[in-house]
């Protein structure tokens, strides 16, 4: 058996807690079928489903990113880190040893629920209901297991708290677009039909890999098991075909559009939640100097292979676009004209945070670059607007205007911001007097 | 030649704002106890995080037991053992939990485990604790445990960052004990301290790092290898009828010898050989018409040596800087 699941086991699964489980369960069922004895099959679906859901979705998934954190805690994160066992058996055996005690109550919750819904609906609609819920259960418990490892490497001590805040919106989000596709018409998805419900379980099902390809990736990482960044470039692509499978016309813009978009969320995602600090990208071009090119690669953070993955989509993006008038809100209009000059204002922006990561003395480089971002995206263009019209305004931000010019202006933001980069690094070179 | 356990070359690594190592290369023999000495903030825990895989150096190679630890950095952990200096325990498991979670962890077979559960146990004299909870352990024992389940798998190299710290004599004094026990197995051990007392019970070697560099790295006076090699070195103190100084260029022509001191009638040497070889010292010395009185063997003490190197350090520091 893993260790890491064997471990967890003996943590999560106590005679006493096995047998308190069920009586409680019970109670709750009882309850359930007591306030409506005359046709009790509808409550009991439901308590069922909502116990269900609390149990795997709620205290399963907590567990589940505990396993992590409360190592931190624990100060036994060394010796996990010291132990021979590879990252994909480090993985499971936390996701599944973890949420062990809310997975066995959820299926005692699924005991009573799927032969009371039987009653209320076909068999094979209860079992794709139920096969999605326990696909959900997995991508969260997954997931917060990926956000809290990436919160980890981060140093963040936002940690278990912050962790459980994203998830929680993603499962706000989440939850409220299975329950509008469980019924009504099919899908049209890259031209193909599909049953809402099947659509819903397929999807929960790629969330999930998705989910476990993150938590596998990132525990690698903390386990020093270098690997090449091809990852977080694939979760672009998959991201990418996934959102632009509903387009119905004018398919390889909307592909362009929205590989661009997602490439950079990825981006500002990545950069904002992984370390960056000058170290890190000395490892890296020593590497190169070395002529060592994969060693290299598998030292660089995640965010510029979705940078580069970028501007592909940004140039097929500006080739395909056509001027988009029924585009209600200008800004928008803007951006999706000038894709290019876009993905040069990310690349500034990389830049600019390295700037910051890079300080002698950071404090907090994550804020400072957030309020610069507002000062250049926000403040200066509306302060310029105000002081000589939108052509001054388009100088701070160049997505005001068209054309060539809104390129060139954003390659000048760029080289600027390389230019800063560059003198930050050559100012702080380490010596090697004790700090 | 004998493979080194470890053979760290140019490594280099960098906190933002300072350089914490700076192209320190060194190789630890196989058998060795190397105490592991320098002020606060020299580099010791991150050299030990490096040689363990747990922290990635700007530059530079590790090796243990001939694998790359950046490459193969699992591989390497089933050969090596650390204890950090800030350990954790799972409290809310029992001893032999631990122990079995950590034999398993580390790739023991099944069939294995619980032999090597019992016999850690009992190494660690924790036999009789199998049963309870970590958390209900004292200080030493807890210790111990910590020791116990980094070494559960008979790992050829032990990194130990501060094993003593916090503990009091006489549970130091059984460490000393377990350490020279798993050094007499022919493990390598690599220990940080600060309390070079308790080091120089057990240690073979010092390596000695400042300002993240190797001040110095050699074997201590009188220190025997688990391999049964012999003395490598020691201090020996030969006295004179007369004044030395005519007899100080005849020892400097002699090849196991390297002059350290000369005081009067009396010269210090550091003399690597065995007692045949010190013999044929003796009788070329009365041969050569030097008329010797005594020669005792001195033991300099893992203090002594550290803060000579030290102070050799920063004399060698002051020149640099007087220098126009």
């Amino acid at each position: 058996m893993n260790p890491e699941l064997r471990r967890q086991l003996w943590l999560q699964l106590s005679v006493t807690g096995l047998a308190l489980l069920p009586l409680l369960l019970a109670t709750s069922f009882v309850a359930a079928y007591l306030s409506l004895p005359s046709a009790p099959a509808a409550p009991l679906a439901f308590t069922g489903s909502l116990l269900f859901v609390l149990l795997v979705m709620g205290m399963g998934t907590l567990a589940a990113g505990g396993s992590v954190m409360d190592e931190i805690a624990d100060r036994t994160w060394d010796q996990q880190r010291m132990s021979a066992m590879q990252p994909w058996a480090m993985t499971w055996g936390k996701l599944a040893g973890a949420s062990a005690y809310g997975w066995y109550g959820g299926a005692l919750c699924l005991l009573v629920a799927v032969p009371s819904a039987l009653v209320l609906e076909p068999l094979a609609f209860v079992l794709r209901v139920g096969l999605g819920a326990i696909l959900a259960g997995v991508f969260l418990q997954a997931l917060q297991i990926a956000i809290n490892l990436q919160l980890l490497k981060s140093g963040s001590r936002v940690s278990r708290r912050g962790g459980v805040w994203v998830l929680l919106l993603v499962l706000l989000w989440g939850s409220s677009i299975v329950m509008g596709t469980l019924r009504g018409e099919n899908i049209r998805w890259w031209d193909h039909a599909i049953a809402r419900l099947d659509f819903a379980v397929v999807s929960l099902a790629l969330f999930a890999v998705c989910a476990l390809v993150a938590a596998w990736r990132s525990m690698a990482e903390v386990l020093t098991v270098r690997q090449l960044p091809w990852g977080w470039p694939a979760l672009a692509l998959v991201a990418t075909a996934y959102i632009s499978g509903f387009s119905i016309t004018q398919r390889t813009t909307v592909v362009a559009v929205v590989g661009v978009s997602i490439c950079a969320v990825l981006t500002y995602f990545a950069l904002l939640t992984e370390p960056q600090h000058r170290p890190l990208w000395q490892r890296a071009i020593n590497r190169v100097h070395g002529g060592e090119w994969r060693a290299a690669l598998r030292q660089l953070p995640r965010w510029p292979t979705t940078l580069a993955l970028a501007f592909p989509f940004a140039i097929v993006s500006g080739m395909t676009l056509t001027p988009m008038a029924d585009v209600p809100w200008a800004l928008s209009n803007h951006i999706l004209l000038q894709p290019i000059a876009f993905a040069l204002l990310v690349g500034r922006d990389c830049a600019l945070a390295l700037f910051f990561a890079f300080s002698p003395h950071p404090r907090r480089p994550v804020m400072s670059f957030a309020v610069l971002m507002l000062v250049v995206y926000a403040l200066l263009p509306w302060l310029l607007n105000a002081l000589g019209g939108q052509a001054l305004a388009s100088m701070a931000l160049p997505l005001l205007i068209h054309g060539a010019t809104s390129m060139a202006i954003a390659a000048g933001h760029l080289g600027l911001a390389l230019w800063l980069l560059h003198w930050r690094w050559q100012a702080t070179a380490p010596s090697n007097t004790k700090g | 030649m004998i493979q080194p356990v470890i053979e760290v070359q140019d490594l280099t690594f960098d906190y933002p704002g300072f350089r914490a190592l700076d192209r320190v290369s060194l190789s630890i023999a196989p058998g060795s106890v190397t105490a592991l000495v320098g002020p606060n903030g020299a580099g010791k825990t991150t050299l030990l995080r490096c040689i363990a895989a747990l922290d990635t150096p700007l530059s530079g190679t590790v090796r243990v037991m001939g694998l790359d630890v950046y490459e193969s950095p699992r591989e390497v952990h089933r050969l090596m053992g650390y204890l950090s200096d800030n350990f954790g325990l799972y409290s809310d498991l029992t001893v032999a939990q631990g122990l079995e979670y950590a034999a398993r962890s580390q790739g023991l077979p099944a069939t294995a485990v619980v032999q090597a559960v019992h016999a850690t146990a009992q190494r660690m004299g924790l036999g009789d604790k199998l049963g309870n909870l970590a958390s209900a352990l004292s200080r030493g024992q807890r210790q111990r445990l910590a020791i116990g389940q980094a070494i559960i798998h008979q790992p050829q190299v032990l990194l130990l960052d501060e094993p003593a710290s916090g503990l009091d004599p006489e549970a130091r004094g059984a460490l000393a004990h377990v350490f020279k026990a798993l050094q007499a197995q022919g493990m390598s051990l690599l220990v940080s301290s600060h309390i070079l007392a308790e080091l120089d019970e057990y240690s073979t070697h010092m390596l000695a790092l400042n300002q993240g560099r190797v001040l110095e790295h050699r074997a201590l006076s009188g220190a025997m290898t688990a391999n049964g090699a012999g003395p490598v070195d020691r201090v020996l103190r030969l006295e004179f009828v007369n004044s030395v100084e005519d007899i100080v260029p005849w020892l400097q022509t002699q090849a196991r010898v390297r002059v350290q001191h000369v005081e009067g009638c009396t010269v210090d040497i550091a003399f690597i050989g065995d007692r045949t070889a010190q013999a044929e010292l003796v009788s070329a010395c009365v041969a050569a018409g030097h008329t010797l009185v005594s020669i005792a063997s001195i033991t300099e003490n893992l203090q002594q040596s550290y803060l000579k190197s030290l102070a050799a350090e920063r004399t060698t520091d002051r020149k640099t800087r007087m220098q126009p």
